[in-house]
């Protein structure tokens, strides 16, 4: 109860004051990572972006995050851009996205996509435990019911991506 | 303390310069504690806004991936900031998100924003500032110091400033004293050097100068002043004995002085009694005056502009109100109350012209009494000094009585004037009719004359009746002329003419009777008298005949003088001047009145007694005069002047030929000629006259008739009547003039019209000429020559003038053979003008003198008794 509570003001520290709709839905852990997915495109640099005038995020699986993501999209922007969420169910990866999202579900399919956008630099982000080592760059973790996350530096620089110093300071683990 | 300083010299300038000081420094050290704080908030704002950019920073990651525990460790951090109490990083609603130290009591308290980033509260230091990520606001960062931390940097400058007060007194104080010994001791040694002058009285002794400054230029002074108090001691006796000599002298003048004033308080003394009877004189004047000004029977008033100042009983009477019922109301309102509404503008704007420019003037005009009777009075205005201002004194008398009577008058001298216009015409009417058959009396007479078949007496007849029909013309003329004149018809016709050829023409006509008299007659022109001028000339000519004839009618001997001279531009005056009786003084006012004639005119010439009054009044129409000098015995000279402008060449001049025309030259025959005339008579006048002379004549009785008579026979003359039946001479020469052959045939009206502006309208037809009834036979056949251009055959008079020439002398012979008694008779009957008596005294001569009888007959006849008394008188004096 007491982690429910946590993650409905999370939500609320950011959203409150911007979507009143999402303040009546019930804060879940999936609204705290769509808003942390949000967060990471402040903190993270694209050298060479899928497009000019939009920023493509593709989530993968049973679409629980679609809808707080939906939201966010509808609101805000990444630098100039407007954001474009892309649902894939079928397993397959769309051939533009900046942002990849993958469930604990679909985490088998990543070392697929690991090589599956050459023309571009694309931020991938996990929910699993051992996240890091099956090839995400960012992986959210949840400790005693507190949802923080990992990045893999490495994995990061070699996509040629820049992420920011103060990023790093605070995430759970850095490899 | 204070009684020791205002005492000491010394002490006042050591407690001045302290007090300098004192006043000095606290200035100094409060500007300089107020810029020190001032400094200091501005070092500690500057130092919270780095800090908190810092950790806003940092915080913001912490923030935005809900770290609090990284949020807590940076707030911790901050833990060595001097006097920081308390750090707190707040969510954009305002809600708790991580502080330092963790204290819970804080960490559900809601900071005021309204309050101001920066804030000194009670024991705090507060300060707010908003985290901004990206432009978008991520929270608050709050930051709370102690307020210990400034009182103890108070507490620092305090005592840094107190002890350089201190320093700087002490100094001060140092310095005074030692500055105020340079001061006191000279003054001192000042006063022990006076007070042992005073003690000795010694002013021998003087004090050393020791410094050019302020000290030793009072050490002279006094040294100065010792000298002139010596100086003066020796000379105060001196001056004593010369102030206590000019006492003397000032007491005396005041004396004298006081001497003068008695004297000048009895003049004035004197002045006043004066002034006092002369005042009591005044007052008794006045009284005088009063009395007299309401006794008087004229009313007077007094006012000016803005209000009645003053009435008199005279006027409260004649106007019937009361005194205190006009005296100080305005005047605007008195006057429009008492005067006539129609004469109040006038006496309004003349009371203004008196008073603005002090023009009197005498005015008639109406009040309304009290009862609304309406009065005339006649006010004098006068402009006198009322106080300070000035005032209109009016003198008022009724002449209401004299007004009604002057009423009367003018409506009497209407009448008669109306009765006069009325008789004028009467006149002019009736003079018409007696011209229409004079017409026929007169050319019947003069076609007679020309019968060579007549026997003499026929003759004598015929010429008696045509002397009579011209003279009772005359008569008539000037009686029409008269009327014309006092109806105020006559009217001037101004022609361009030979003034010089007028006055030889009109002496011409006198040649005959001056060759009777011993009369010489001589003209003057002035050099400058133009010789062409526009003027009437029948006028002119008129009232020459009249002055020329009256002056050879009324002299039997010596010179007539013509005289014509220009008086102006435009004013021209012509002078005859006879040697005759001349004119009794007492008679010179009337000769000019109508009717009236001299005692020697009435028996001398007959006549109307209208030639002057004629002429006055037409030398006044033409813009001149007409003046009369005379002396009893010696002669008169008559000036008539006349305006005139400037002409041309004047026009031709008809002539004066008095020759008989026998008959038209035969060059010119034929002549045909169309007489128009109504009336039977005078077609045969006309025919009578001219077709002996070789004129070949048709007749037509009316317009319409003549018309149809010139297409037929197209005559080169017609002598039209203007008044006729059924068309009248207007008509039938407008037609006549309306046909292409109708253009050169010469047209001569006639008329009995008298009237000139007929004369001028007729005229304008088209006529060539205008001949008036009755008209003389040689002024009709005159006009014919003149027009058509014709020669006549003349039989000249001369012969005839030497006839009777030798005839006059011839009787003058014979007369002087006539009875003396008889002679007496003829004379005494042709002064009185009496015909019947003449023509019965000369029947009675008729069988013993025929040829004196007949002569004697033609003078009467032709009415020229001047002549038959010269002939009388000539006798007489040769007989004796």
């Amino acid at each position: 109860m007491k982690t429910v509570v946590q993650l409905k003001l999370s939500f609320l520290l950011f959203f409150g004051l911007l979507n009143t709709g999402l303040k009546a839905q019930e804060a879940s852990s999936e609204n705290l990572m769509a808003t942390f997915i949000y967060n990471f495109t402040n903190y993270v640099e694209w050298d060479k972006p899928s497009s000019d005038s939009v920023f493509n995020i593709v989530i993968l699986g049973d679409g629980k995050l679609d809808k707080p993501l939906q939201y966010i999209a509808s609101i805000k922007m990444v630098g100039q851009k407007k954001i474009r969420i892309i649902q894939s169910e079928n397993q397959s990866a769309p051939d533009q996205c900046d942002l990849l999202f993958v469930p604990e579900a679909q985490i088998e399919l990543l070392e697929n996509y690991n090589s599956h956008f050459p023309e571009h630099q694309t931020l991938i982000i996990s929910a699993t435990e051992n996240g890091l080592e099956k090839g995400a760059m960012i992986n959210f973790t949840n400790l005693d019911g507190k949802i923080g996350f990992e990045i893999n530096h490495t994995a990061i620089r070699n996509q040629g991506l820049k992420v920011s110093s103060r990023l790093l300071k605070i995430a759970v683990k850095v490899i | 303390m204070f009684k020791r300083i205002r005492k000491s010299v010394k002490n006042k300038i050591i407690a001045i310069q302290l007090l300098t000081s004192l006043v000095m420094l606290s200035v100094f050290l409060v500007v300089y504690f107020v810029i020190e704080i001032k400094d200091y908030r501005t070092t500690l704002m500057s130092e919270l806004d780095a800090l908190s950019e810092v950790i806003s920073y940092n915080a913001v990651p912490a923030i935005a991936f809900n770290d609090r525990e990284e949020a807590e460790r940076l707030l911790r951090s901050m833990d060595q900031y001097e006097g920081m109490k308390y750090i707190q990083l707040i969510d954009t609603q305002g809600e708790h998100f991580a502080s330092f130290p963790a204290d819970d009591t804080n960490r559900h308290k809601r900071i005021n924003f309204d309050r101001g980033i920066f804030n000194f509260n009670q024991g705090e230091i507060n300060y707010t500032q908003a985290i901004i990520e990206n432009g978008e606001i991520m929270g608050y960062l709050f930051i709370q110091l102690e307020i210990d931390l400034i009182y103890r940097k108070l507490f620092n400058m305090f005592l840094v400033t107190s002890f350089v007060f201190l320093i700087g007194i002490i100094i001060s104080f140092l310095l005074a004293n030692y500055t105020q010994k340079a001061i006191s001791k000279p003054i001192m040694e000042l006063k022990e050097t006076f007070d042992h002058i005073m003690e000795t009285k010694d002013f021998s002794i003087k004090m050393t100068k020791r410094s050019d400054d302020e000290i030793g230029r009072l050490y002279e002074g006094f040294n100065e002043m010792a000298d002139a108090i010596e100086h003066y001691r020796n000379n105060l006796e001196g001056l004593v004995d010369e102030r206590t000599k000019e006492l003397k002298k000032s007491n005396e003048q005041l004396q004298e002085a006081t001497r003068a004033f008695e004297d000048m308080n009895f003049a004035l003394m004197n002045e006043i009694n004066d002034r006092t009877k002369a005042e009591a004189e005044l007052k008794e004047s006045e009284e005088k005056l009063r009395i007299i000004m309401q006794t008087m029977d004229e009313g007077v008033t007094v006012y000016n502009q803005k209000e009645i100042k003053y009435v008199n009983s005279a006027f409260c009477r004649l106007l019937g109100y009361e005194e205190s019922a006009l005296t100080g109301y305005p005047t605007e309102v008195i006057s429009r109350q008492i005067i006539h509404p129609d004469d109040y503008e006038n006496v309004n704007n003349a009371a203004e012209q008196c008073l603005v420019l002090e023009k009197l003037e005498r005015m008639e005009y109406r009040y309304v009494r009290s009862n609304g009777e309406i009065i005339w009075v006649s006010g004098i205005p006068a402009l006198i000094p009322w106080g300070n201002e000035k005032a209109i004194i009016a003198t008022v008398v009724d002449i209401t009585n004299h007004k009604k009577a002057q009423e009367e008058l003018q409506k009497a001298k209407e009448a008669a004037e109306s009765a006069n216009q009325a008789k004028s015409a009467f006149l002019a009417n009736m003079s018409h009719e007696i011209r229409t058959p004079m017409n026929a009396v007169l050319g019947y007479s003069q076609i007679l004359q020309r019968d060579e078949n007549l026997s003499e007496k026929q003759l004598q007849y015929i010429n008696s009746i045509n002397k009579s029909g011209e003279h009772l013309l005359a008569l008539i003329n000037d009686i029409l002329d008269m009327s014309k004149i006092e109806a105020g018809r006559i009217k001037l016709i101004p022609v361009s003419f030979d003034l010089y050829a007028l006055l030889d023409d009109i002496c011409e006509l006198f040649n005959l009777k001056i060759a009777e008299k011993d009369i010489d007659l001589q003209i003057h022109i002035q050099e400058n008298v133009p010789r062409n001028i526009l003027a009437d000339d029948g006028r002119i000519r008129q009232v020459l005949i009249n002055l020329i004839g009256n002056a050879v009618k009324f002299s039997s001997k010596g010179i007539i003088n013509i005289d014509l001279v220009l008086r102006s531009d435009s004013l021209l005056a012509v002078s005859v001047s006879d040697q005759g009786p001349g004119i009794p003084a007492e008679m010179l006012d009337v000769i000019f009145e109508p009717f009236e004639q001299t005692e020697k005119g009435i028996n001398t010439a007959g006549g109307t007694g209208l030639g002057l009054a004629i002429s006055k009044k037409i030398a006044d129409l033409m813009g001149g005069s007409m003046i009369v000098e005379s002396q009893l015995g010696i002669g008169s000279t008559f000036t008539f002047s006349f305006h005139y402008e400037p002409a041309g060449i004047g026009q031709p001049k008809r002539t004066t030929n008095e020759s008989r025309i026998l008959s038209v030259d035969s060059a010119s025959l034929p002549i045909n000629v169309l007489v128009v005339d109504d009336k039977s008579h005078n077609r045969n006048i006309i025919k009578e006259m001219l077709e002996p002379l070789g004129f070949t004549c048709k007749f037509a009785v009316n317009g319409k008739e003549a018309v149809e008579q010139f297409k037929e026979w197209n005559p080169q003359l017609i002598i039209m009547d203007i008044v006729m039946p059924v068309m009248d001479g207007r008509e039938a020469t407008r037609q006549i003039r309306n046909m292409p052959e109708g253009k050169k045939v010469v047209i001569i009206a006639v008329t009995a019209s008298a009237l000139d502006e007929e004369r001028a309208e007729i005229l304008t037809l088209g006529v060539n000429d205008f001949v008036r009834k009755p008209f003389k036979m040689n002024d009709l056949l005159e006009s014919i020559r003149l027009h058509t251009g014709i020669k006549y055959n003349y039989l000249h008079l001369k012969d005839k003038e030497s006839e009777i020439e030798k005839q006059t002398i011839s009787t003058d012979e014979i007369l002087r053979q006539v009875d003396s008694k008889l002679r007496n008779q003829l004379l005494r009957a042709a002064n009185l003008g009496d015909i019947s008596l003449l023509m019965q005294l000369i029947t009675e001569i008729r069988n013993q003198y025929p040829e004196l009888a007949v002569y004697l007959t033609k003078l009467v006849d032709s009415f020229d008794f001047e002549t038959l008394i010269n002939l009388i008188e000539e006798s007489e004096k040769q007989t004796s």
